[in-house]
């Protein structure tokens, strides 16, 4: 039975309260068989993630910050060590109650952006609010907002062959934000994007986590994104290199704390810092 | 709620496309073959279906109505005595070896039927006219199916020969067509001529029967309603004799019964079916998985949003039930046409409700199973694999 440290956003937000991690990894391991060989990606490696800021995990390919992601969010298991998601185990969640909570507290955004071609734009977005049993004039209603948040309140009967790769994105951010979620993944949002509608996407995300108090962990190797974001963790070779704020101080791990797997106490304490 | 399924079936209706031929196909396929079975096993009957007598007194133990023997004409009495029966009539069932005139003809197996020629007479009631029943009066008169001639080698007016004796070909008609052999009407004086020599010096029948002996006799009763009662009534544990009585629904089921079961044509349709219902289901829940798999990043979406595959599931059965409704359409319309035009050109084919439901039942279940078969697609959608 999962823990159920349920945060309430109010508390979150205060300015007077220094909030929980909403987002917590202790000594996780994930390793993945590629062939013959086994692929340890993640060994012991522990971070907290904090509501109300764009989370930016930068890297390069294979460093394992999209595992890191698909285990902070309940979409794969680690082999070894614990996820927290809003005060609750993850690992000892069935899949059945992974399903219902990704249903009431997660939002994902994708690199591709995997928009049924049948569906309008509003369409798309009122999908996911059916699942939730929300009515159909609730669903349109909050759709339309979500729409109207990304700036595609104009292109809402719009299907996907009509939309440009940015707009498709944009939708799919709509997509994720309807719900009113308190956690938002994206992964490599702005891959496929060009600059001005990466810009875009960027702002949106984080304009998400600062007026809505969510929980945006964005995932990207793109350095575009970096200067947008309220905190940066640079990964290499499954461990966290650098835990860092853009607008303030860059914080290099003092000794292999961090290189060695954020598995020292050293490591966690700095990546708990609350900024 | 959005209607995902449909909306996707109506805007990408060139991907159902084959899901939908798989079904319609299977489905006219059974539909076609359930007709050809009615059709041909319903002609093993066509003595029975086609006359309107009530009940029908034979050989004991007679399994279909072209097995007849010979029996008494003492069964007439016992039937004319009971109070419901209103008329009885006898048919004589000889079978004859057809020469056409003209050299290098080989023989045709005929099935000689010897009718009462009087009018309101019940055999082939249902085809013959009393005018036709008539003229089946002049010694060898003869009256064949249409279908037939062509095998017969004969047009209407010819003459030919049926085991030795000269027969002329007065009409032909639609309906009497047979299985296992032609069917050929003639009036009981003309078909007693053609009975082989030897059967009625066989010493057993001989003893037994007179020359008057019949095949079958047939009655009409009072009230058709009650012929499973006067049947019972007058089937009272052997005491009636050296015959047996069915009702002509009895007779008529015995007789399709025994061609379809015990000459396993029943089995090799059976088997026809079974394989059609394998191929439609594979075919179609390949088509299905495909379409699943062709949307799988839009389901592993949905999933990691906390839509269950339960739910997911929920739309290909609903995509699957879409399909099998276009399916059963497409079937319905073009089997009837099929049937239409197979019934103009004399392919014996017929169908009723109860088969026509069984094979839309059928064809829905495939499509259910096929479903079924393509949600397992819906595995393959795991939301993890959209990760870079």
């Amino acid at each position: 039975m999962e823990s159920t440290r349920i945060i309430p956003r109010s508390a979150l937000l205060s300015a007077d309260v220094r909030p929980a991690p909403s987002l917590e990894a202790v000594n996780v391991s994930k390793s993945f068989l590629s062939g013959e060989v086994r692929l340890h990606v993640l060994q012991r490696l522990s971070v907290a993630i904090y509501p109300g800021q764009l989370t930016l995990i930068s890297g390069p390919s294979g460093c394992g910050k999209s595992t890191l992601l698909s285990l902070l969010s309940g979409l794969q298991s680690p082999d070894g060590g614990q996820t927290f998601a809003l005060g609750s185990a993850l690992d000892r969640m069935s899949r059945r109650r992974l399903e219902r909570f990704r249903l009431l507290h997660t939002g994902f955004v994708f690199q591709g952006f995997n928009l049924f071609p049948a569906l309008t734009a509003r369409e798309q977005v009122e999908l996911p609010l059916g699942y939730l049993g929300t009515r159909s004039a609730e669903a349109a209603r909050r759709a339309m907002r979500a729409l109207d948040e990304v700036g595609m309140t104009q292109r809402a009967h719009a299907y996907p062959a009509q939309l440009s790769g940015g707009e498709k994105q944009r939708v799919a951010i709509a997509r994720a934000l309807a719900k009113e979620p308190q956690l938002l993944f994206a992964d490599e949002p702005t891959s496929a994007l060009d600059a001005d509608n990466g810009q875009k996407v960027i702002d949106i995300l984080h304009r998400i986590a600062v007026s809505h108090g969510t929980t945006v962990l964005c995932v990207s190797h793109d350095p575009r994104l970096v200067r947008h974001a309220d905190r940066v963790l640079t990964m290499e070779d499954g461990v966290i290199r650098n835990d860092w704020r853009p607008s303030g101080p860059v914080r290099q791990p003092a000794g292999e704390g961090l290189a060695s797997g954020a598995s020292s106490p050293a490591s966690r304490v700095l990546s708990e810092v609350w900024p | 709620m959005i209607a995902l399924a449909r909306k996707t079936l109506v805007h990408e209706w060139r991907r159902f496309v084959p899901a939908v031929l798989a079904i319609g196909f299977s489905g006219v396929l059974l539909l076609v073959q359930a007709a050809l079975v009615l059709g041909i096993f319903g002609s093993a009957a066509v003595s029975v279906t086609a006359s309107s007598a009530d009940l029908w007194a034979g050989f004991p133990g007679t399994q279909s109505v072209n097995f007849g023997r010979p029996i008494g004409s003492d069964v007439e009495m016992r039937l004319r005595m009971d109070p419901d029966v209103v008329d009885v009539e006898p048919y004589l069932w000889v079978e004859g070896d057809w020469h056409a005139a003209g050299a290098g003809r080989g023989g045709v197996s005929v099935f000689v039927s010897g009718l009462r020629t009087e009018p309101g007479a019940m055999m082939f009631s249902e085809v013959l006219t009393s005018g036709l029943r008539e003229r089946l009066r002049e010694p060898g008169a003869v009256i064949v199916d249409r279908s037939d001639l062509d095998q017969l080698g004969v047009a209407v007016g010819d003459g030919a020969w049926i085991n030795g004796q000269h027969v002329r070909l007065i009409a032909a008609l639609t309906g009497l067509r047979a299985l296992g052999g032609v069917n050929v009407l003639a009036s009981i004086a003309t078909a007693r001529s053609m009975e082989p020599v030897e059967r009625t010096a066989e010493p057993s029948e001989a003893n037994t029967l007179s020359p008057s002996a019949m095949t079958y006799f047939v009655a009409r009763l009072r009230d058709p309603l009650r012929a499973d009662t006067v049947r019972a009534r007058l089937q009272p544990s052997g005491a009636f004799g050296p015959a047996h009585v069915w009702t002509a629904n009895e007779f008529a089921e015995r007789s399709q019964r025994y061609w379809l079961l015990n000459t396993g044509a029943g089995v090799a349709v059976l088997f026809m079916a079974a394989i059609v219902c394998l191929v439609g289901a594979v075919i179609t829940s390949q088509s299905l998985t495909a379409v699943v798999a062709g949307s799988a990043r839009e389901y592993a979406v949905l999933n990691a949003l906390g839509a269950s595959v339960f739910s997911l599931s929920r739309v290909v059965l609903e995509q699957a039930w879409w399909v099998g409704l276009l399916g059963v359409l497409m079937a319905a319309i073009a089997g009837s046409v099929l049937l239409v035009v197979a019934a103009r050109h004399d392919v014996p084919v017929a169908m009723n409700w109860p088969v026509a439901l069984g094979c839309t039942l059928l064809v829905g279940g495939l499509a259910l199973v096929s479903g079924l078969l393509a949600v397992r697609g819906l595995l393959r959608a795991d939301p993890a694999l959209l990760l870079r």
